[in-house]
């Protein structure tokens, strides 16, 4: 009886206004949600031949979304001590949609200034923070429909603080497990004050479930402060993934992102890197590794504002069985960009008749003296590559599969974590053999032999003329 | 007792085309054989015939070694029975370092004898040496932006790293200046000893000056016309090829479409 009321319960104004009230936020976070639910109705949807082409088929919307809302923990899911298996040090967040646990020293980041905290400490302790964020919104709601769903409905979030001048060697971490196909909403905010330096490393991870998961995800990048945020996605094979992500860097200011996309059914990512002040810029890596029936729908922009600007972005993906991907970027350069440099590349390795790739570059420019480079490529693995690798005794199997490793390592080698690093391989030598799920136990006979010097190598990976890149 | 390869009568092409008309030749460890010939004359071919490659079509005949045929073999394992092909154009493999490249390979041609990190790491830093290339070298990605004698080196490198039993070298002298030919020649030398064999194709004399040969073979049209002893190197280098019969130059039809 109980379970037939809940399933009436509809996502509406009410329900938004009473919820904010129940987590006692502050009125001005209420009324944001309340426009950003006004948003998502009003905004229309989205409408891309792309997604008929590549049947990107999310299934979110509102009855979906009341359906699932009260939906139970998968029993057979991890525990957050299983969870946090291999993370040994630094400061990190584990959590699921129902506990989050805190590695103890996270206190000691107080004295250095440092905010880092879960959506309920931010209200309750940085609403002040929160607010200033909120007024300049990276990603206004009514600026993009599922964003706008999301900022109505974000239950979990994370705030990350620098406060000026401060640099911060190791990275702050968040694993996440998603453990129940009760819709997963969170905003993570990362706020570098001038001069500021500092990582944030997520994971997300999940049980065997159809869960959904929509992240959003913004940088505030002040005068020469520099941010890198890294996030390897391995939700179920049968988990829908939203992601917004937005940085907006001032003067020097510099964002990097590391992205690996490997879970998931399908995925629908948005990324922009704005710069705003003279001399920002933006390293943007993005490596995917599609199996089965995974389907990955990417957009990756460089909005050049300022003069002397500078936006990398390389986006590698390699596509087994039927899965498949688009990417999409548009580099922009406004008409006060002057002397800016943009480089955009996606490209793509197909293992199997059935697999596809689209990447689909795009320039929009308003002013002259500026570089900008797009190149695009989506080829199977070369034979011959096949065949030198063979001649040094490596089976046909094996020297595929370094090919393919090497095709993504510039993604991974920027990983802040060699643990992770590691688990990343033992992921992609799963997904390799067709294993599906969490991988545990990293293994010991490690691939690749750790090598600082290749990892730091100042070459620019960019620009190579390499027939992949 | 010597180990020995053997190549009968053989017969190959790519994409429908005969270009090696019934080549013998064998090798034996501890010898050197110089492949030479001119432009077309199928060096090349023979080379990635006896290796595998799979554009290259076996017509007939047969590779043996020790008397085992090889022909049916993937290139792999016909790597781990001891052959070895140094390329005349090294692939690029973006991502994978070359020390890990080799350490793997290592490791797979010698089963019973992996070697631990740290040594092989010494072992490799001797052999760049020798070719005199940075260590540096040793975590760049396999031959992705290294110059084209930087890339004959490393196979050399390669080489002396694997130490096969034999050692098919295309024109691994091509393309170098006066030092780096000394250099590779230095390498090549460093591993000649009585159980490898080594078959060195080469358009030019030039690296027989440095790399002594006790057999040079000529192939001419996809035959061996005429074999003979370092002599015979000599006279080719002051007549040319033009005195053995039907050795005009010829377009470079039969060059290999492996470089990209």
């Amino acid at each position: 009886m109980a379970e037939m009321t809940q399933q009436l319960v509809k996502i509406d104004e009410e329900y938004v206004e009473t919820y904010s009230e129940s987590k006692n936020e502050p009125s001005w976070l209420k009324k944001f949600r309340i426009d950003s639910l006004k948003s998502y109705l009003t905004l229309p949807e989205e409408q891309s031949n792309l997604y008929t082409k590549y049947a990107l088929n999310l299934n979110v919307n509102l009855p979906v979304l009341e359906q699932k809302l009260y939906a139970k923990t998968d029993p057979k899911s991890a525990s957050l001590g299983e969870i946090a298996q291999g993370i040994e040090k630094g400061y990190y967040y584990v959590s699921t949609q129902s506990e989050t646990f805190a590695s103890r020293n996270i206190k000691e980041l107080d004295s250095k200034g440092v905010v880092f905290c879960d959506l309920h400490e931010a209200i309750e302790k940085h609403s002040d923070l929160l607010g200033r964020i909120f007024e300049q919104k990276a990603i206004p709601p009514n600026s993009d429909k599922y964003a706008a769903l999301n900022s109505a409905l974000f239950s979990s979030g994370w705030l990350v603080y620098f406060p000026k001048g401060l640099v911060l060697d190791t990275p702050l971490r968040v694993r996440f497990y998603l453990n129940s196909t009760k819709p997963y909403f969170s905003q993570t905010w990362i706020y570098a004050e001038r001069g500021s330096q500092g990582a944030l490393l997520t994971e997300g991870y999940g049980a065997e479930i159809a869960g959904t998961a929509s992240e959003l995800v913004e940088a505030y990048v002040k005068d020469d402060a520099s941010v890198k945020y890294s996030n390897i996605q391995n939700y179920s094979e049968d988990t829908v993934v939203l992601a917004n992500k937005k940085a907006l860097c001032g003067k020097d200011g510099r964002i990097t992102w590391i992205l690996g996309y490997f879970g998931g059914r399908a995925e629908r990512s948005r990324l922009e890197s704005s710069f705003d002040g003279d001399g920002a810029s933006a390293e943007d890596i993005e490596v995917v590794f599609g199996s089965g029936y995974q389907r990955y729908d990417l957009v990756s922009d460089l909005s050049h504002v300022a003069q002397h600007t500078k936006g990398r972005i390389l986006c590698n993906s390699v596509l087994k069985d039927s899965s498949r991907s688009v990417f999409k970027g548009m580099i922009r350069i406004g008409k006060d960009a002057k002397a800016s440099n943009a480089y955009l590349a996606g490209h793509a390795i197909l293992l199997s008749p059935d697999a596809k790739s689209d990447a689909i570059p795009g320039l929009e420019i308003l002013t002259n003296e500026v570089k900008a480079t797009h190149s695009a490529s989506v080829s199977q693995i070369d034979p011959d590559q096949i065949f030198y690798m063979m001649t040094r005794g490596l089976p046909e199997d094996e020297s595929k599969k370094f090919i393919v490793l090497g095709f993504i390592e510039p993604g991974i080698s920027r990983i802040d974590s060699e643990e992770l690093r590691d688990t990343i391989h033992a992921l992609i030598e799963a997904k390799w053999h067709g294993m599906k799920g969490l991988v545990k136990k990293v293994q010991k006979e490690v691939l690749f032999e750790e090598e600082t010097q290749a990892k730091t190598q100042s070459k620019d990976i960019f620009e190579g003329h390499y027939k992949y890149r | 007792m010597a180990d020995t390869i053997e190549i009968i009568d053989l017969h190959a092409g790519i994409e429908g085309k005969e270009i090696l008309k019934g080549v013998s030749l064998k090798v034996n460890t501890g010898e050197i054989h110089a492949i030479m010939g001119p432009n077309g004359s199928g060096k090349s071919t023979l080379a990635y015939t006896m290796m595998g490659h799979p554009k290259y079509k076996l017509i007939s005949g047969d590779i043996r070694i020790n008397g085992e045929s090889i022909i049916h073999l993937p290139p792999n394992q016909r790597a781990l029975k001891g052959l070895f092909l140094g390329f005349q154009y090294p692939l690029e493999i973006p991502g994978v370092s070359l020390s890990n490249f080799l350490r793997i390979s290592y490791n797979a041609t010698r089963k019973n004898e992996p070697m631990l990190v740290r040594d092989f790491r010494k072992m490799l830093e001797d052999k760049f040496e020798v070719v005199g290339m940075d260590r540096s070298f040793a975590t760049r990605y396999l031959n992705e932006g290294f110059s084209g004698g930087e890339k004959k080196k490393a196979e050399v490198v390669q080489l002396a790293v694997l130490r096969p039993k034999f050692a098919v070298l295309d024109e691994t002298d091509s393309g170098l200046d006066i030092d780096a030919l000394k250099l590779v020649s230095d390498g090549i030398n460093s591993i000649k000893s009585s159980e490898v064999g080594i078959m060195l194709i080469t358009h030019y004399q030039r690296i027989l000056r440095y790399v002594k040969p006790q057999f040079v073979h000529v192939l001419v049209k996809g035959k061996v016309e005429v074999s003979g002893g370092p002599e015979l190197a000599e006279k080719l280098e002051q007549e040319g090829y033009t005195w053995i019969q039907g050795a005009e130059e010829e377009p470079d039809s039969a060059a290999p479409q492996i470089a990209t």
